[in-house]
């Protein structure tokens, strides 16, 4: 009962979290010193007064701050994102068909990530001070430091040019038909109607983006582990637990493990979270169809509608994110009480 | 040990999509893929006007004149012949026989209807009808279309691709209106980007946003039968990606590399680079209004300006086969004077006429640059290279880079002092270039208003109207000439443009109307 009453109540403060971003985004971002119809409207067009005022009119632009703020609320409150103006079109659809290839690519980032990650801190922090451990640290290091599009440019040119071991940018290959649209994430649409021909193409299109991506995350969780898991080891009960003989791998596996991962599920989140609202950069040079190309591309046309939609979308995960790791706390510690 | 058997199967895909040399699917002969910069919001060739859409609508949607290799006057396409009257009365007497590719015959209907949503629309394209006054299908092959004013450019117009004829029923039953609401109660957009409904060598198959436009061959199409059945334009953003899909023949041409990626590929002996004249040009701006501009509008500093770039320099920023044109009429428009010599620039004479101004030791200013990259040239590198050639003279600058929408208002509002900017033009004419003149809309972005210079903007009167070339010629002329001696604008560089295809194609040519007639391409 303490868990669903808590569920219920990090749900009801989701929507005052939304309704904030909402308005601090409508906000700020009309506070812009730019004008959605000066970037939007023809230079010719922009000497008729009569066309700029059917634009304006067209997407309310005419009316006070306040009330197109309310208009979009009013319609939000039906399921009613409104119109992209850059695009024309819902911007529920725009995000419908942007979002689904963020997720399957945040979605194999963070496995990459917490894989290798967590493989990485734990022997880090067994091999304490070691060459491993030197080399590990290195490589994360490496992963958080380095800059994600030039990584993603030598990547591009080793590993598809140079290699051919993985496919080039886009998210199937040309004359690929993407599989029937079930979840709309390729690899598992297409394990879902048995062609395995298409999972692979499109695993081999993912890899590379979801390798670079996910090395930043990576980084962070590696030294996170390290560093929880090593001052956890230097508990009580652990010392306990070798006292009584155990081996040092049920000791870290059954003992030290899962304290340690409090820290770590955070990053995990939070990591995840990050990558759920796109990243312009790599999925320009992957020419990956995601959410922060359309963001991009919204934000510098001052398209409100879509800029707000992406805002909401970004909230949402982020929020929902925090609250399933909330709860996995509890799973892992059970001293964590939702009270 | 479901998680485990789950996190397994992922790993067991992972490697096994990296095991080995990846096998990407070749295009076949009659089949050519070209990597672009998707920068298309809609198809509708009525409210589409971004700068590479064209290309797409231009294959779709033919207009009733087209213009050939060259620009200079477009030919009858739809159309046997046709007749003008009194300057403003043209009469269009459509072929026999065309069918669309719905398989309805082509009617003057479908073209009074065709221009009477354009104008309505209201939309981007919207302007370049707003000289019509009206249309009528005197019958089924007939069409007469009267201008409110005389417009020498109005063959060029029609011959854009905003004027691909649509067939008018089968938009109208899918939400389609054309008359003076047209601007609110059109609703065929949507339609219009999953269908196409033109006469044009190809149909669109498909368009899929930020990623792929595929365009079969038109089976009802009138014209010579296209070498190639299918035509896929991927979207590839990035130019380094474009640059190695082209080297590797994951596409046939890439649409969009700049000088950087031209200069890598020049010794591939399967690429072939295919340079031409572009009409795009990138330029200064130096404010007319002294509140604004400061320094800038005073007539000795622009001309001390003009005498301290170095065109050399910016036309090896710029690439192969770029020039500068005397003033802001583009070299191969009518009427163009030879360009500006590249040697042209003189330290001395500059420092001079800066004295000459009233600022004998220089002075401080900005210079303001949008962060885009237009043509392969970065405009913040091109205020970078502007702030060194000035730095010599004495004026020292500090470059303001600026974001798209918040560098556009300040250069639409007239607020910019000294700035780079760029131009394409809208329609292939060079009356399209008599928006620099004062009073225009260019001219306004630099508050050069219409009674600051009577001769210019007569002279600009009269060039709009003319439709006897050779006179029109002349009026141009003095304009370049009377531009060249002081306005507010500076010409940098006229931007050549590249193609880069495999050595395996055959027919591609950069169009500054149409940028690439698809139907011409040939793969061997």
């Amino acid at each position: 009962m303490g868990l669903l009453a808590y569920i219920a109540r990090r749900l009801i403060f989701l929507v005052f979290i939304l309704l904030g971003v909402s308005l601090m985004v409508f906000v700020i971002s009309h506070l812009v010193p730019g004008d959605p119809v000066l970037s939007l409207l023809s230079a010719r067009n922009l000497n008729n007064p009569e066309i700029i005022q059917a634009y304006r009119a067209k997407w309310g632009l005419d009316k006070p701050l306040h009330e197109q703020y309310l208009l979009y609320m009013e319609n939000l409150v039906h399921g009613d994102m409104g119109r992209s103006i850059r695009t024309n079109r819902p911007v529920l659809d725009d995000l419908l068909e942007f979002f689904p290839a963020t997720i399957e690519l945040a979605l194999l980032s963070i496995f990459i990530a917490v894989s290798a990650g967590l493989l990485f801190g734990i022997i880090s922090a067994i091999k304490r001070n070691s060459a491993t451990d030197q080399l590990l640290r290195s490589i994360s290091v490496l992963g958080v430091s380095t800059p994600s599009f030039w990584a993603a440019l030598v990547f591009l040119y080793v590993f598809y040019y140079q290699l051919g071991w993985a496919e080039g940018p886009g998210r199937l290959s040309t004359f690929i038909d993407p599989p029937l649209a079930v979840t709309r994430l390729f690899v598992v649409d297409a394990l879902l109607m048995g062609r395995w021909d298409i999972a692979r193409n499109a695993m081999g299109h993912l890899i590379l983006p979801a390798v670079i991506l996910g090395a930043f995350t990576m980084g962070l969780i590696t030294r996170t582990t390290r560093s929880s898991l090593l001052e956890v080891m230097s508990r009580a009960y652990v010392q306990t637990a070798r006292a009584k003989g155990l081996s040092e791998k049920l000791v870290i596996l059954r003992h030290a493990l899962g304290n340690a991962l409090i820290p770590v599920i955070t990053v995990i989140g939070l990591g995840f979270g990050n990558l759920l609202g796109g990243t312009v950069l790599v999925e320009t040079i992957f020419a990956w169809p995601g959410i922060g190309s359309y963001a991009y591309n919204s934000a510098t046309s001052l398209d409100f509608p879509a800029i707000i939609g992406v805002s909401l979308l970004i909230a949402f995960n982020y929020v929902c994110i925090n609250l399933f790791i909330d709860i996995l706390y509890g799973f892992i510690d059970p001293r964590v009480r939702y009270e | 040990m479901r998680n485990g058997k789950l996190i397994l199967f992922i790993a067991a895909l992972l490697t096994l999509s990296l095991i080995g040399p990846v096998s990407t699917t070749m295009a076949a002969n009659d089949q050519i893929v070209i990597g672009w910069q998707q920068d298309t919001i809609t198809l509708d060739p009525g409210r589409a006007y971004e700068m590479y859409t064209n290309l797409i609508i231009a294959a779709l949607y033919d207009p009733l004149v087209k213009f050939g290799d060259s620009i200079d006057v477009p030919k009858p396409y739809l159309i046997t012949d046709y007749s003008v009257s009194d300057s403003k009365v043209y009469t269009f007497n459509l072929k026999p026989g065309i069918k669309f590719s719905t398989g309805n015959p082509l009617t003057a209907a479908d073209v009074k209807w065709t221009f009477e949503r354009l104008k309505h629309l209201k939309s981007n394209a919207s302007f370049l009808a707003k000289n019509i006054e009206n249309i009528k299908a005197v019958d089924a092959r007939t069409v007469v279309v009267t201008l409110a004013d005389p417009d020498a450019a109005f063959l060029s117009k029609i011959a854009t691709s905003s004027f691909g004829i649509l067939d008018s029923k089968r938009v109208r039953a899918n939400g389609g209106q054309a008359d003076t609401s047209a601007a609110e109660t059109d609703k065929a957009q949507t339609w219009l980007d999953t269908n196409s409904v033109g006469c044009g060598p190809y149909v669109l198959e498909k368009f899929s946003r930020d990623r792929e436009i595929i365009l079969v061959r038109n089976k009802t199409y009138h014209g010579p039968k296209p070498a190639a059945e299918k035509i896929v334009l991927r979207h590839i953003p990035d130019l380094s990606a474009q640059m190695l899909m082209v080297k590797k023949g994951d596409i046939d041409i890439a649409f969009n590399l700049g000088p950087e990626q031209v200069k890598l590929l020049k010794k591939d002996k399967q690429i072939k680079i295919l340079p031409s004249a572009g009409l795009s040009m990138t330029f200064l701006l130096m404010n007319q209004n002294p509140e604004v501009g400061g320094p800038f509008a005073n007539p000795h500093v622009r001309e001390a300006v003009k005498y301290a770039v170095d065109y050399k320099g910016l036309q090896m920023l710029a690439g192969d086969g770029s020039v500068t044109p005397l003033s802001v009429i583009q070299v191969g428009f009518l009427g163009a004077l030879p360009p500006r010599d590249p040697d042209f620039t003189n330290l001395d004479k500059a420092k001079e006429l800066l004295a000459k101004g009233g600022f004998p030791g220089g002075f401080k200013g900005t210079i303001s640059a949008i962060t885009y990259n237009f043509e392969g040239v970065d405009w913040v590198m091109v205020a970078e290279k502007i702030k060194n050639d000035l730095g010599k003279i004495g004026i020292e600058l500090t470059v303001k880079p600026q974001d798209f929408s918040v560098g556009l208002n300040d250069y639409r509002t007239g607020k910019w002092s000294f700035a780079v900017s760029g131009w394409g033009p809208d329609y292939p004419d060079v009356n399209n270039q008599l928006a620099f003149l004062p009073g225009n809309s260019v001219g306004l972005r630099a508050q050069w208003n219409a009674d600051s210079r009577p001769d210019l903007t007569a002279l600009g009167e009269k060039a709009m109207v003319e439709t006897d070339n050779v006179k029109r010629s002349a009026y141009i002329e003095n304009i370049q000439r009377l531009m060249d001696k002081d306005s507010p604008f500076l010409n940098l560089i006229q931007h050549p443009k590249q193609l880069v295809v495999r050595s395996n194609i055959d027919g591609a040519k950069w169009h500054e109307a149409y940028k690439l007639k698809l139907e011409k391409l040939v793969k061997k």
